[in-house]
């Protein structure tokens, strides 16, 4: 029961890599276990200049989980590792 | 080689209502529509097979029906098995038939009871034996809906289970249109239940339960492993179990269904499987003085009260069996309790050599 597709959350996670891009963040697809459920995600924030221009932690989990949703069939997990938390 | 079919055959009407009908008529199901055992899928069922079609796994109570392999290949059909997983049956039917299991007992005893198949291993996946998201009804898996619907139907139709008649359920239960769920192993910080019976993770095993029914637990005010699951060992022991009408308090075991989220929180102080259980245990008891009079000296009669005045529901930490399992949303477990008579049993998986 294969319900996650490494390929297709993989370019969910680049189409929101796009948006923290333009503020020098960058986010990237960690794992994605079908096993387990869970995908795990991180943002990197040592390019940044200015933290705060970077989307809020809980507004970029929502935005990742809506965008992964509509790619994952069934339950799934979204660990988020943001160095703000 | 091909097996040779010696069981009676019937003419039946190729039209799906009529059929449905027919069977109806006859008594052959459970009410919902069954798939008919034509040739061609009994043997295709017995290719699947460990042993040869007229090979007798044993005696199946209640009145006491002999299950070969095909009489069994028959009713696995007619549930709707796919013949992969007509072994995952046939283990579950080897252990109910282990005495410990108490077939007889459970097959006609006036509680709700039936077996409750819980599945370790590669097969759950391969099967479609579901294990996350309403596992125990609702997900849709065909291994799921189908196994324990075969089993179901080889009590019924091989060991002459009847509600009403042979057996004096006086409320049956959802499960007995058949149970069958597996074990999310991938997610669970602890031990498969496989595992801690002795068996390795590479096997397919099938536990059989003798469950009551599917007994919901809820919190959404409480995060603490340690709250929650005092809530869930006191949930557990109500008064009226099946587990405090017996004078042996070692006599059966309470299932309990983790969701993975809490899995996770009670693995942080409960690092092992084991040490769940023996948190549990300390709390599934209620004072002596909870119950009415005429209990409460059933309960001293049968020794089952203890100097302090607590009632403990089991004698021992182990028959206190989480199972990891069930969807992400948290917020619930299920309680499987048992009929008390009847210790839970296992099953390897066997397939036919290559």
């Amino acid at each position: 029961m294969n319900t996650i597709d490494e390929v297709a959350v993989g370019a969910a996670v680049d189409e929101l890599d796009a948006l923290v891009r333009a503020d020098g963040a960058s986010l990237k697809l960690v794992t994605a276990d079908p096993k387990t459920a869970r995908v795990k995600v991180a943002l990197d924030l040592s390019q940044v200049e200015c933290l705060e221009c970077v989307l809020p932690t809980e507004f970029l989990e929502q935005m990742l989980t809506d965008a992964l949703a509509k790619r994952i069939r069934g339950e799934f997990e979204l660990v988020l590792q943001d160095p703000r938390r | 080689m091909t097996a040779v079919l010696t069981s009676e055959q019937v003419e039946v009407s190729a039209d799906p209502e009529a059929w449905h009908a027919r069977s109806i008529e006859e008594r052959w199901g459970d009410g919902a529509p069954l798939i008919p055992p034509t040739d061609d899928r009994v043997l295709a069922m017995l290719a699947a097979s460990p042993e040869p079609a007229d090979h007798v796994i044993g005696v199946l109570p209640p009145q006491h029906g002999v299950a070969t392999i095909e009489l069994l290949a028959i009713n696995a059909v007619l549930a709707g098995c796919e013949p992969a997983a007509f072994p995952v049956v046939l283990a579950a039917i080897e252990a109910i038939l282990e005495p410990g299991w108490n077939a007889f007992g459970l097959t006609t005893t006036t509680s709700s009871v039936f077996p409750m198949l819980i599945v370790n291993g590669p097969c759950r996946d391969d099967l479609g034996i579901d294990y996350r998201a309403g596992c125990m009804g609702g997900a849709g898996g065909r291994g799921s809906m189908t196994i324990g619907r075969a089993v179901a139907l080889c009590l019924r139709n091989i060991g002459g289970q009847r509600a009403g008649e042979t057996s004096r359920s006086v409320f049956g239960q959802p499960a007995r249109f058949g149970m069958c769920f597996g074990e999310w192993e991938e997610r669970s910080p602890w031990a498969s239940l496989a595992q801690r019976a002795g068996f390795g993770a590479d096997l397919d095993v099938v536990t059989v339960h003798g469950g009551k029914g599917t007994y919901p637990l809820a919190d959404i005010h409480n995060d603490d492993p340690r709250d929650l699951l005092y809530l869930i060992a006191k949930s557990v022991a109500f008064p009226l179990s099946n587990l405090y009408l017996s004078g042996n308090p070692e006599n059966g075991q309470v299932v309990i269904a983790i969701n993975p989220v809490w899995a996770d929180r009670f693995a942080v102080p409960f690092p092992e499987a084991e040490q769940v259980q023996e948190f549990l245990w300390e709390h599934a008891w209620q004072p002596i003085d909870l119950w009415p009079a005429h209990n409460q000296q059933m309960l001293r009669d049968r020794d089952r009260v203890a100097n302090d005045g607590k009632v403990r529901l089991v004698g021992r930490p182990d028959q206190l069996v989480p199972v990891v399992c069930g969807g992400l949303g948290s917020l619930h477990a299920v309680a499987l309790p048992s009929f008390g008579e009847s210790q839970l049993q296992q099953a390897v998986v066997r397939r036919p050599s290559a």
